[in-house]
């Protein structure tokens, strides 16, 4: 046979798969639309999708191109930072596995007689699937900058599925090696990342305006500034090592026509993704075996040690401590569950947490009147706890799914289960909130009152948040490790449609602070009160994210009791 | 058929298995008993090569289970106590995958007289993740049965079959073995498997207590010359009989 033809070739029975599963996604479809909730819910999303797609579509025909030079410049840094970030998290949390598969893939296709090749095939297969659309959607985007559209969705494609192989080549390569070996590959990755994020620092603090700009809301012209300094080290010899593999999907973007060196270009990068493809399989073969191997040379220095090798558990010396956990209307069972899962995840958590808290404590350093410090590390705080949190403590309904029949059969009020696993992810915001504004209250002469204040009106809004997230969920519910496509498009929905909740709630403030301004001068008047309309705005938006946050966890109480077993897992 | 020579298995510190040996010919139905965390599901895990072993030998039809992976898994079937299925495809996709993998010739037969045998036959066209415990654990075995191996691995078979499945089960795994298959059932239900099994192996702790025909495990563990039950052999082999 062709090597060609060989190399290429697909296993019957993963083109038997891959049929199915694409059938599966049409008859998952037309599930959407079978019950008459399901059927409101797919049209509502369905409608998020078109407002989502007319926004695009208006912003790709109405807006100006940002210009070939930009995009050479962006386009390879984006990838190149899209790459690193794959390195810096698996030398930050490694891999429990090389390639990571679903509990039915693991077990029922390891069990067939498929080479492993043809399973890592079924991967990548799914990779392409997934970056087809992907590309598909950014090449849509990106019209107003492309010259010659089919080459501009070539080049996203091929950059994003190269992208996608190196994230297995890494993942692959942090499981499978020592842990001396991970240990030192770790410091040198971190190091490096270390050393690039201090020295782009170095050149964003160099301007002698970034006071100013971190003036803007939520520091954006900051980041901007930051961001601009990282683009231009791709100017040194190491930017440029580095950024020249990335070039050539750039210069298959922006290519005018179907000329020869865009076929080169192409060819260039299809020789890069078939490599990477082959890496994968190849370091997959390596390591799977390598893994057994050390596993067998411990266990056999191990048996040849003087420790026990065998298995004789001595019940007495087991200690054993009964936890004690509060009742709380038998929430609090399920609070401490969630709060134990949490802290599992501890230093994960707080790495994540540590830039929006420095981003959000950046006020403290540009303003000079205290208040003014407090109402812009408020602000901040409200934007990255809408925008951050809920993606960064999944730890309430969210992780439960295979979950919700133990969680519907306990014998506690939905309402209290509810509050019980909410508590979690509300708390942990909180004490995110408060380290923050203890930073403030300790580098700030600002009123101590007011910052009790601030905890008070965030409370509820951390209620609201998460409530909020757990009823989409809950509604349309997901297992939290799906990738692809599916997690795309959900996550564009919830977005569009929390850009919209906050919208409207940004309208309602503006409206409230006229409203305000006449209710105040209405109450002084009339009762020769002394009220001060900061306070009677502030009680106002109060009351109202109390009341959104109580309609929302009534929302959730009714979605939990509503929960179909049968049909929403 | 299925040798087992020395296995060894450990998780990081914890050994699950330790220095166990015993084989099944063709035609044997191997009981494998003991209380929960005696490795059981470790050892047949081993065989189906999902899990490597730390240390031994483990063979299927005289092929290596680590050396020859796709010799042996075309000659095995492994059924899991706890199957995990693709649970967004259909009945008739789970077996036209199996049959594709296998490369059945003539798997439109077998998968009809299976889906028949085993009551799926009008299930064929439903989602997995809609099908109740017992059928998806039918389902199951109907995949492992397609290509006719001549080892199976069964893991908790009984669980969540109904009288009549359980029945069917049992009548097939007789079948499969009097042509020729070599057969591992792991089960609590000692009652239900005992006129099944004819060899047992007693593993407790992670370490074997006995491998022998059921005759040989019932006179060993005889009280004054009354034969005792599979049940009362078990809590004897495993000294648990003071605990209960």
């Amino acid at each position: 046979m062709n090597p060609i033809n060989t190399a290429l070739r697909i296993h019957p029975a993963v083109a038997v798969l891959l049929h199915g599963q694409n059938l599966a996604v049409f008859r998952k479809t037309k599930r959407s639309f079978m019950t008459r909730r399901r059927a409101i819910l797919s049209t509502l999303a369905l409608a998020m999708g078109l407002l989502w797609f007319v926004n695009a579509l208006t912003s790709v025909l109405f807006r100006e191109p940002l210009g070939p030079e930009r995009i050479e410049l962006m386009v390879p840094l984006s990838l190149f930072v899209y790459a690193a970030w794959h390195v810096v998290r698996s030398a930050i949390w490694r891999p429990t596995s090389g390639i990571e598969w679903q509990p039915a893939e693991a077990e029922f296709m390891s069990l067939a007689p498929l080479p492993r090749r043809e399973l890592i095939v079924y991967r990548i297969a799914a990779i392409t699937n997934a970056g087809l659309l992907k590309s598909l959607f950014f090449s849509v985007l990106m019209i107003p900058d492309l010259a010659f559209w089919p080459a501009g969705f070539l080049g996203a494609f091929l950059a994003l599925v190269a992208i996608d192989l190196f994230r297995m080549v890494v993942e692959i390569t942090a499981w499978g090696m020592s842990d001396a070996a991970f240990f030192r590959t770790r410091i040198v990755c971190l190091g490096l990342f270390a050393v690039w994020t201090g020295y782009v620092a170095m050149l964003g603090f160099s301007d002698p305006d970034w006071l100013e700009k971190a003036r803007s809301p939520a520091a954006f012209e900051l980041a901007q500034e930051f961001l601009a300094a990282a683009a231009s080290t791709s100017d040194t010899v190491f930017g440029t090592v580095v950024l020249a593999p990335f070039r050539i999907f750039t210069a298959i973007m922006l290519a005018h026509s179907l000329s020869v060196p865009v076929i080169v270009y192409s060819f260039l990068a299809m020789a890069m993704v078939w490599t990477l493809g082959k890496l994968v399989g190849k370091l997959d073969a390596y390591f799977q075996q390598e893994v057994v191997l050390r596993e067998q040379a411990a266990y056999s220095q191990r048996l040849s040690s003087s420790i026990p090798a065998t298995l004789v558990e001595v019940e007495s010396q087991i200690p054993f401590e009964m936890p004690k956990i509060p009742f709380a209307f038998g929430g609090g069972g399920l609070a401490w569950r969630q709060m134990k899962a949490a802290l599992g995840y501890f230093y994960s958590l707080v790495i994540s947490l540590t830039v929006p808290a420095v981003l959000a404590c950046l006020p403290i350093a540009v303003h000079r009147h205290p208040n003014d410090v407090l109402l812009n590390v408020l602000g901040a705080l409200v934007f990255y706890s809408f925008v951050l949190l809920p993606t960064a403590l999944k730890f309430d309904f969210r992780r439960d799914l295979d979950r919700m029949g133990v969680l519907k059969t306990l014998p506690i009020r939905p309402m209290m289960v509810v509050a019980g696993q909410l508590a979690a992810p509300v708390l942990l915001s909180i004490v995110y909130q408060m380290v923050v504004l203890l930073v403030v209250y300790l580098t700030t002469p600002v009123d101590p009152k007011l910052i009790g204040a601030c905890i008070v009106l965030l409370f509820p809004l951390n209620v609201l948040i998460f409530a909020v997230d757990n009823l989409l969920f809950l509604l349309y519910p997901y297992r939290v490790n799906q990738e692809g496509l599916t997690v795309f498009l959900r996550t564009t929905l919830t977005f569009t449609a929390k850009g919209l909740m906050f919208g409207v709630a940004l309208a309602l403030i503006v409206g409230w602070t006229y409203a305000a301004v006449r209710i105040t001068k209405f109450l002084n008047e009339a009762w020769a009160a002394h009220l001060s309309l900061h306070f009677v705005f502030a009680l106002g938006i109060w009351c109202f994210v109390v009341v959104c946050a109580g309609f929302a966890l009534t929302a959730l109480r009714k979605a939990f009791v509503g929960f179909d077993l049968a049909n929403d897992v | 058929m299925i040798e087992v020579v020395d296995f060894h298995k450990c998780y990081g510190q914890q050994v699950a298995a330790s220095g166990i040996s015993f084989d099944v010919q063709p035609g044997q139905v191997l009981g494998l008993i003991g209380p929960n965390g005696a490795g059981k599901t470790t050892t047949m895990r081993a065989i189906a090569g999902i899990n490597p072993p730390s240390k031994g030998t483990l063979r299927v039809a005289e092929f290596d289970v680590q050396k020859q992976p796709l010799e042996t898994k075309r000659r095995l079937a492994y059924i899991p106590d706890d199957p995990q299925l693709f649970t967004e495809l259909t009945v008739a996709e789970h077996l036209a995958f199996v049959a594709s993998a296998y490369n059945v010739s003539d798997a439109e037969k077998r998968i009809d007289s299976l889906l028949i045998q085993f009551d799926l036959r009008n299930k064929v066209n439903d989602r997995v993740g809609d099908l109740s415990r017992g059928m998806r654990q039918k389902l199951a075995i109907c995949c492992g049965y397609i290509h006719d191996p001549q080892a199976i691995l069964f893991d908790e078979p009984l669980t969540g079959l109904d009288p009549k499945g359980i029945r069917v089960l049992k009548e097939s795994i007789h079948q499969r073995a009097q042509q020729g298959s070599a057969v591992v059932i792991s089960s609590h239900l000692l009652a239900m498997v005992e006129d099944t099994v004819s060899h047992v192996l007693i593993l407790d702790k992670g370490q074997q207590k006995f491998f022998g025909p059921v005759e040989e495990v019932k006179a060993n563990f005889a009280n004054g010359g009354v034969a005792v039950s599979l049940e009362e052999v078990f809590f004897q082999a495993t000294a648990e009989v003071a605990a209960v």
